[in-house]
């Protein structure tokens, strides 16, 4: 996997009267983890919607790899190489596990659809997919309907659907969230295999993972980036401290 | 200056049972494809009592009353058993209400056009700026901006409305603070019905009382809404202005293209604001 | 919804059994009233791709049925064309309203959909009727819309038709099998159950929906004919919105988002209403209350007797 360079300039949204974001700039550099961390509506997953498509851009430049990507609708950033996992888990119910990442891994190989042969029959699709459903681990619970599956596999599922697109860039919003003590260290896991080669936006509420995984931390507090540098930085850093974590200086 | 009367007295109408429709989105997420029906089920309720009693006054009373309660009674039997699925099953079940009471009609009244006669207060057209205006149609603009005031304060200002428009944006939330939604959405529902009532009691006079008078209406009410913005009450006045206003112009000037001058404002609007002429947001209801 | 494979294969005897009845009992009402049924099928199973496999509930199908209908009609009758180029040429048309209108309507989503196709149906009748009488004949419609012509067979004897339309009926049904079984298919179903999620794995949901919308034009382009040809017949009234209505009610009451249950939904509406139609003249009020009831309880329709049981109540296919 080549590339992978995300360039933030001077991104800023606005739901209304409110400035969600105001004023982002960064440069993502390839095969780097950099984790958002910040108070509830500081603006991470409002950064993570205006790179993906999902809110509008109300002024500002998003680049991925020298290509302007910010007016593109949400599935030409994804086949530009963006790839992202949602906060609320978003998968397909009434499918299998396997069904869920074939559709991902045809949404990623075909522009238009095949419609003359049945699904079954593009057995490169059924082995990607199976690749992917052992990556994650979940081909015991293959066959089984996808909103069946416990909230941890579920994530679990969420994140392979990311990963089928082959994704350059990876924005991943709380992959945590919601994961029972007994799974979180197989999650951990996964999350640090995933994020290997790739340029990875990383929101998440566990410090441990955050500081442990990220090559550098934003610092976002209403709406701007407050401060960034290595974790190490960060921790140490006093004005972080006295935003974020709500010590006197 | 009939042009003026005609279009404000549509636009009034139009905006009641928009209205009507809003609130019973806004509260119970749903669009209510028989919406039409009971403004028609309010106009022939309206000539049952007037024939009865003599008096179009009981007729727009109580018509209203008896079409709320219906609703009441169609949100408890139905609507309320499937709010927990996808929209479209709400959908469904307001359109087999429409083939219900279109059926039901037609066993009470039969299938001959009914006329109520203009009410005797309002009988003698009035002259005004030069030209002679039927009266009634005054009514109709007064009454309608009554109606749409005493639903404004309602709404914005009583300790209901509160209830009401609590609930609409947060169930969950209202129901941890001890509102009985589910009864709220039933008012809500017979509130809407009762609304599209009036609008259908109030035309009796003006035009003959038949079976296709409601459905004629919920499309000009769903261009009302798609033009306006569901949801958005300021929008929804626009439209109904806007299309009161167009059609009252096209009775004078082009009556051949009465029926598709309406069409040609939805089309206009969606080439060029997909998401409705005066809301903000896209739309994905 | 997923059926078993015994409740497909169920539902498939049942069909199957249905389409050999008028070759059973020839030269009888049966021909005409399983042709009807075929046909209204045809139409059923085009109508939903769209709503059960893409999750679109589309008020405005009576204008694609319609216009398949109008284009046989006008072609066969006033130009003079064989029936086969112009059934091909009404699978056309119906596509190509269909893409027209889903111009408009794939912009907006959910009920907002439903709303505008029926609108933009609607002004379709209003035109059909009124501004476009020279060429639909108005509101008196086209009168002697032919059958085919082929390999000498006569096709105005009914039961010769029926063979006919069981042809075009099965091709289309194998074709729908097809669509529905392949990745443009799953594609649809995606996009019904999480549109958000479709469009970020990179899937164009509006172009998708739109193939969709257009597909099931072709089908209702290619029904309407079949209805045209089979009474010889056309009004404005088959651009009705209450066909948009009826098409709707079979496919909840056969099962949306399965092939075979629209089939069973429609042969159950035309059955009630050849049997209620003797007793009442009021049947479509009472198909309305099955209709309600149907929603109400079996959200699944009939296919939902035939899936797992942990399928059946919950109403899926959102």
């Amino acid at each position: 996997m080549t590339g992978g360079l995300l360039r933030c300039e001077n991104i800023h949204v606005a739901y209304g009267a409110f400035k969600a974001l105001s004023g982002i700039t960064h440069e993502f550099r390839p095969g780097h983890v950099y984790g958002l961390i910040g108070p509830n509506g500081a603006g991470k997953t409002t950064l993570m919607n205006a790179l993906s498509g999902h809110v509008p851009v109300a002024q500002g430049r998003a680049f991925l790899d020298d290509r302007d990507v910010t007016g593109l609708s949400i599935h030409a950033r994804t086949r530009a190489g963006l790839g992202r996992s949602f906060q609320i888990t978003k998968i397909f119910a009434g499918m299998t596990v396997l069904e869920n990442l074939e559709i991902a891994a045809f949404a990623h190989r075909y522009r238009v659809q095949p419609f003359w042969l049945p699904a079954g029959r593009f057995l490169k699709v059924r082995e990607a997919a199976e690749r992917v459903l052992e990556q994650v681990g979940l081909t015991r619970l293959a066959h089984r309907p996808a909103e069946y599956l416990s909230h941890g596999d579920q994530r679990a599922l969420e994140v392979g659907l990311t990963l089928l697109g082959e994704p350059r860039v990876l924005l991943l919003d709380e992959p945590l969230a919601g994961v029972g003590n007994e799974q979180l260290e197989r999650a951990i896991g996964l999350i640090q295999r995933i994020v290997t080669g790739r340029t990875v936006l990383l929101i998440e509420h566990n410090m441990d993972v955050v500081m442990r995984i990220s090559h550098e931390i934003l610092v976002m507090v209403q709406g701007q980036i407050l401060a960034t540098g290595s974790p190490e930085q960060v921790r140490n850093n006093p004005a972080v401290r006295s935003a974020y974590l709500g010590e006197e200086p | 200056m009939s042009i003026l009367i005609i279009g404000l007295s549509l636009s009034f109408l139009l905006f009641l049972l928009a209205a009507g429709l809003t609130l019973i989105f806004g509260m119970l997420g749903v669009i209510n494809f028989a919406h039409g029906a009971l403004y028609m089920l309010g106009a022939y309720i309206c000539y049952q009592v007037v024939t009865m009693t003599g008096s179009f006054w009981i007729g727009l009373l109580v018509a209203p009353l008896v079409v709320a309660l219906l609703g009441a009674l169609m949100e408890m039997t139905a609507l309320r058993r499937v709010y927990d699925r996808d929209h479209i099953y709400q959908l469904l079940l307001t359109f087999g209400f429409i083939l219900v009471i279109d059926e039901l009609t037609k066993v009470i009244w039969g299938l001959d056009y009914k006329q109520v006669p203009t009410p005797a207060l309002f009988a003698q057209p009035v002259e005004l700026f030069g030209s002679m205006i039927p009266s009634y149609r005054l009514f109709v603009i007064g009454f309608g901006a009554a109606v749409s005031l005493a639903l404004f304060l309602l709404l914005d200002r009583s300790k209901w409305g509160i209830v009401i428009r609590a609930a609409s944006a947060d169930a969950d939330m209202a129901q941890a603070l001890g509102i009985d939604v589910s009864r709220v959405r039933t008012a809500v529902f017979a509130l809407g019905a009762g609304l599209a009532a009036i609008g259908g009691a109030v035309t009796a006079p003006l035009v003959p009382i038949e079976l296709g008078m409601g459905f004629s209406i919920i499309i000009d009410c769903f261009i009302v809404v798609i033009i306006g913005g569901l949801g958005n009450i300021r929008g929804a006045i626009l439209a109904s202005l806007l299309i009161g206003m167009a059609r009252a112009a096209g009775y004078t000037y082009a009556t051949e293209w009465v029926e598709l001058i309406t069409f040609a404002l939805l089309i206009g609007t969606l080439m060029f604001r997909p998401a409705g002429l005066f809301s903000v947001k896209g739309r994905t209801a | 919804m997923k059926t078993t494979w015994l409740g497909t294969a169920l539902m498939g005897l049942i069909v199957g059994a249905m389409i050999l009845v008028p070759f059973v009992w020839t030269g009888g009402e049966a021909a005409n009233l399983v042709a009807l049924i075929l046909v209204w099928a045809l139409f059923a199973i085009g109508f939903d791709l769209v709503f059960g496999t893409a999750g679109m509930l589309s008020f405005g199908h009576a204008a694609l049925l319609g216009s398949g209908g109008y284009a046989l009609a006008i072609l066969t009758v006033a130009h003079g064309w064989g029936f086969m180029p112009a059934l091909g040429m009404a699978a056309l048309v119906g596509a190509a309203m269909a893409f027209g209108l889903s111009i408009f309507a794939v912009r907006v989503s959910g009920l907002f959909f439903s709303l505008l196709t029926l609108a933009l149906a609607q002004m379709i009748y209003v035109l059909a009727s009124t501004k476009l009488r020279g060429l639909t004949g108005g509101l008196d419609g086209i009168a002697g819309v032919p059958r085919p012509a082929l390999f000498g067979i006569d096709l105005y004897d009914n039961d010769n038709f029926y063979v006919f339309i069981v042809v075009v009926f099965l091709i289309g049904l194998g074709l729908m099998a097809l669509l529905r079984a392949s990745p443009f298919g799953r594609s649809l179903r995606a996009v019904q159950a999480n549109e958000v999620r479709a469009a970020q794995l990179g899937y164009n949901v509006q172009r998708l929906r739109q193939a969709a919308f257009v597909i099931s034009g072709a089908y209702a382009g290619v029904a309407g004919s079949l209805l045209a040809s089979l009474i010889f017949y056309i009004s404005p009234q088959m651009l009705h919105w209450s066909v948009s209505g009826d098409v709707l009610i079979m496919t909840v009451l056969g099962g949306k988002g399965t092939l075979l249950g629209p089939v069973l939904g429609v042969a159950v509406f035309e059955l009630l209403k050849e049997e209620l139609s003797q007793y009442t003249q009021y049947w479509y009020g009472i198909l309305g209350a099955v209709f309600i009831a149907a929603t109400i309880f079996l959200p699944n329709g009939i296919a939902g007797l035939f899936a797992p049981r942990r399928d059946r109540d919950k109403g899926e296919g959102r």
